[in-house]
């Protein structure tokens, strides 16, 4: 085999794989990477058992043949190479990999040993690739990383006659977006690893969803993965959602991520990174205090509502996090000082969370 | 510091737990007795003095103490009846001095450079404390008197048990220079045969080397080895140090299989680190799980909660979720720990938005 092959485009498929495939593993075939070669291209796909990724790379290509090859050394390898062209050509048990003036020798390993990674060929439901990746984007700060619930360290994709939502919870907080769809798509539960990755795929187009046994197949137009899915009930979310909004305040979402980060500076680590909001009369005051001090803060806000004034305390990560995916005015919705709060962009965009209030 | 020298004590109580031992059950007087814990990878935790010239030291396998020493009579440890025991002789060191620096149950920093009571004579005060602790226990100590923590403890080394030994520099001058670098506290077994290989074996060897030498193949420490060749040591008697983190571990008499029984062998664990936590009045955020296996390979796993902890349920819960059977595979495990670090004073868990929703 003989391929010619754009050297960015190489890397940036490596790139993908490379954080996919293991660099060690129990079983060592594992941390290589199977080449597929066509008239075509060079198809180029790994796996870490959770999720099974494949790339393809146009490329001018003679004489196929298939071969695997360690994935991190290769791509260390395409990643040093001065030049825009790649030479790439199998002889023998080593694959030349041939740049500028460079020339690797790179020993291959057991194709046939390399388990079958088998991507579906049809599509069950068809998502907007964009849409799916800023939805998952804007809500995968919530979802754990720790928790020992396996359903927090997943983020939940549900689809509803014209729209999908995706949920993620850690169990004091709750990040949702809704975004259109269409189709009759199933509703699951995707580690927010794995969503990490699918993020970092998704560009422009459509991403086709196929289903399978405990298992989403998700395929752009470069990438095919597989994704392990999680088992277990996520928690009814919506039931902590407040229905009864008594206090409403409204402000530029820059000023309040900076009047935030400002006071939290002397926020008790120790006491979850407390910060009190007090609104009144189109004021709504910041307040912390910790060992070393305290901290305030004053901003107009639009105040709306039937309830003249309100305390309020929140863990001061939990604000910023939250704030993070909402541009030009936020709007915060509070039903009591006990009661868990909503904040959202004001105007809609399908984006919101809601996290617990601390006692005051 | 003031001006003129410190005066420093180290304060050994004599193979204590034997002598506790020794104390309460007459039986034993006069024999020689390890106090260990039963089973058949027990090591010697203490052995009276009797016990020692059969070769009986503590850290022995116990299986090897037996074989030196046929008659030697095992006695289970009673932790609850030390600690109590060594309250009292702490009580004893704090009314001399608050600069008391607790290394472990039986043995303490003493800074008497300005005391409570007790006059100027530092020797005076340890032959006090001696006779004190003799009064208000039962037991003896051996005290070493000097300037600094290094030379107090070469002291006490000195002169075993029962007996009190005063230090001079001059006196350690010509001492350290032809004291094997085993000898020297802080040296242990490892790093005495990295300065062997070295040609290093003595204090006098120490000294001619450059410390810049002993900085580069040992880092700081190497820099506390040249100084304390010449019996110099700066550091502070520091009273209350906060402990880096509180863990308990525990060999098995056979070796565990399988999750489950791994799982079975924390709370005992738990519980322990749980009473030291709260005797000191901390909590921590990360709960490490440490496994020692039967092809000797030592695995450790972490875990970072958002809040402190330290109740025994909470932490068995914690550890057990660490425990895997991708962790163990097939292999047997020897030793089970559990450690908390991350400390801090305990806090308030924050409510958690399903379960403040459903007490509602």
């Amino acid at each position: 085999m003989r391929a010619h092959v754009t050297k960015k485009i190489l890397s940036e498929a490596l790139g993908l794989l490379e954080r996919v495939i293991p660099s060690r593993s129990s079983n060592p075939l594992l941390t290589s990477l199977k080449v597929e070669a066509s008239a075509e291209g060079l198809t180029l796909s790994g796996t870490n058992l959770e999720i099974d990724l494949s790339c393809f790379v146009p490329a001018e290509v003679q004489d196929p043949r298939p071969l695997v090859v360690p994935a991190h050394l290769f791509a260390q390898i395409v990643r040093n190479l001065a030049g825009e062209l790649v030479e790439l050509e199998l002889a023998g048990h080593e694959l030349a990999v041939r740049a500028g003036g460079s020339d690797f020798k790179l020993q291959i390993g057991d194709f046939e040993a390399y388990p079958p990674l088998s991507f579906p060929n049809h599509a069950d439901v068809s998502l907007d690739a964009a849409e799916l990746s800023r939805a998952l984007g804007s809500v995968r700060y919530a979802a754990s990383n720790e928790a020992f619930q396996a359903v927090f360290r997943g983020i939940k994709l549900e689809h509803r006659a014209e729209s999908a939502r995706v949920v993620a919870s850690d169990g004091y907080r709750v990040a949702l977006r809704d975004f259109p769809a269409s189709g009759a798509g199933r509703s699951l539960i995707i580690p927010a690893r794995s969503a990490d990755e699918l993020i970092r795929v998704l560009r422009d187009g459509e991403a086709r969803f196929t289903y399978g046994e405990g298992m989403l197949s998700v395929t752009t137009e470069r990438v095919r993965m597989n994704l392990k899915l999680l088992d277990g009930e996520f928690p009814d979310y919506e039931r902590v959602i407040p229905k009864d909004i008594r206090l409403q305040v409204t402000l530029p979402a820059t000023a309040l991520k900076e009047a935030v980060g400002r006071v939290a500076v002397l926020a008790d680590k120790n006491a979850n990174n407390r910060v009190e909001f007090l609104v009144s009369e189109g004021k709504l005051r910041l307040a912390a205090e910790g060992d070393y001090g305290r901290a305030q803060d004053t901003l107009d806000v639009v105040q709306g509502g039937a309830e003249p004034a309100m305390s309020l305390a929140f863990n001061a990560r939990h604000v910023l996090d939250a704030l993070g995916p909402i541009e030009g005015e936020a709007e915060l919705l509070f039903s009591g000082s006990t009661s868990p709060a909503i904040f959202r962009a004001s105007g809609g965009g399908g984006y919101m969370a809601v996290m617990v209030t601390l006692r005051v | 510091m003031g001006e003129g020298p410190r005066k420093i004590l180290h304060v050994d109580m004599d193979a204590f737990y034997a002598s506790v031992e020794q104390r309460d059950d007459p039986r034993l007087r006069g024999r020689p007795v390890a106090v260990a814990w039963g089973g058949k990878r027990s090591v010697v935790l203490t052995a009276s003095y009797e016990a020692r010239p059969f070769g009986v030291r503590s850290a022995m396998p116990l299986y090897r103490a037996l074989e030196r020493c046929p008659g030697l009579v095992v006695v289970e440890p009673r932790f609850e009846v030390y600690r109590e025991v060594s309250a009292g002789v702490r009580e004893v060191f704090r009314s001399y001095t608050p600069l008391v620096e607790p290394l472990s149950l039986d043995e303490a920093y003493l800074d008497v450079t300005a005391p409570l009571r007790g006059g100027p004579s530092a020797t005076r005060i340890a032959q006090g404390i001696r006779a004190e602790i003799r009064a208000a226990t039962g037991l003896t100590a051996t005290a070493g008197v000097s300037v600094n923590k290094f030379l107090a403890k070469l002291a006490s080394g000195l002169n075993k048990p029962d007996g009190l030994t005063v230090l001079l520099p001059a006196q350690a001058d010509a001492l350290l220079a032809s004291l094997p670098t085993s000898a020297f506290h802080g040296i242990g077994p490892a790093t005495a045969a990295k300065l062997a290989a070295h040609g290093i074996h003595t204090g006098g060897d120490l000294r001619r080397t450059p410390p810049a030498h002993l900085a580069a193949w040992f880092g700081r420490v190497g820099e506390h080895f040249a100084r304390i060749a010449w019996g110099e040591d700066d550091r502070p008697v520091e009273p209350d140090r906060a402990p880096v983190s509180v863990g308990s571990e525990a060999t098995v008499a056979e070796d565990l299989r399988g999750v489950e029984a791994v799982r079975a062998a924390l709370p005992p664990l738990a519980r322990g680190v749980e009473e030291r936590l709260a005797r000191a009045g901390l909590a921590g955020r990360v709960v490490v799980l440490k496994l020692k296996l039967d092809d000797r390979s030592v695995v450790t796993r972490r875990v970072t909660l958002p809040h402190p902890v330290r109740d025994e349920a909470t932490l068995t819960r914690t550890a057990a979720h660490l425990v895997t059977a991708e962790l163990i595979g097939e292999k047997g495990v020897r030793l089970v720990g559990l450690t908390v670090s991350g400390l801090g004073p305990p806090t308030e868990p924050p409510p958690t938005l399903f379960g403040a929703v459903e007490s509602e």
